[in-house]
């Protein structure tokens, strides 16, 4: 199918690419599909782009990446509503936000984006009991490359 | 709005399936015990409100390409 987005054009993609949020998000309870796209290959970043509205799209990272110790906790409940069989279908992404003008780059760890690939459903969880910020510095290209 | 008064260990229902009780009330500050459906999703305010500011800043600074190109690098 044939999706718009202000990015990237137009763009063909797979049924099986979406990634469904019944929820949506919190401030955007009503974006109930995302597709992940890879920007440029080998790069920890992807965007996380809304199906809904072109303008809509979340740069995402794999946060193990950065953070080899990071633990998240997923709830009886999440499990549940993202209909988790095994732990190998669950992937997390964190939404990264840039500072001004690329000078900054943080990475949201106390509510990750978990989704179940196998089921293609997404959500982002809050972590209730988390050590985590909502803004984790990461360094920027100009200082070295991001790791902890 | 609606306000209510409550004492310790009175309850409010909400609905069908939610209770919320008083159980402890401090110098300052009150503890409050919920009842509610496993989907039901509850949050302090401030927590909630800070994930979806830093939603929608994300949402809007992906929009800067310029900045995107210095960290998804060459």
């Amino acid at each position: 199918m044939l999706i718009k987005t202000t990015r990237f054009g137009e763009m063909e993609i797979e049924q099986s690419q979406i990634i469904n949020f019944p929820q949506g998000l919190p401030g955007f309870g009503d974006k109930k599909g995302f597709i992940p796209i890879e920007y440029k290959k080998g790069s920890p970043f992807k965007f996380l782009q809304s199906l809904e509205e072109p303008d809509l799209a979340f740069v995402i990272m794999d946060p193990f990446k950065i953070f080899n110790d990071y633990e998240l906790d997923i709830t009886e409940q999440d499990k549940e509503r993202l209909e988790i069989d095994k732990p190998e279908d669950v992937n997390v992404y964190v939404i990264a936000t840039i500072g001004q003008g690329g000078t900054s780059l943080t990475v949201n760890l106390q509510a990750p984006l978990v989704f179940n690939i196998a089921k293609s459903l997404g959500k982002q969880v809050i972590l209730h009991q988390s050590p985590y910020p909502t803004r984790y510095p990461l360094e920027t290209k100009a200082t070295g490359a991001g790791t902890k | 709005m609606l306000i209510l008064t409550r004492k310790l260990n009175e309850s409010i229902v909400i609905g069908d399936d939610i209770k919320i009780t008083v159980l402890e009330i401090g110098d300052g500050s009150v503890r409050i015990g919920f009842d509610a459906p496993r989907d039901v999703e509850i949050f302090r305010e401030e927590v909630y409100k800070e994930i979806r500011e830093e939603n929608k800043l994300a949402a809007e600074a992906s929009k800067d390409i310029e900045a995107l190109e210095k960290f998804f690098g060459k």
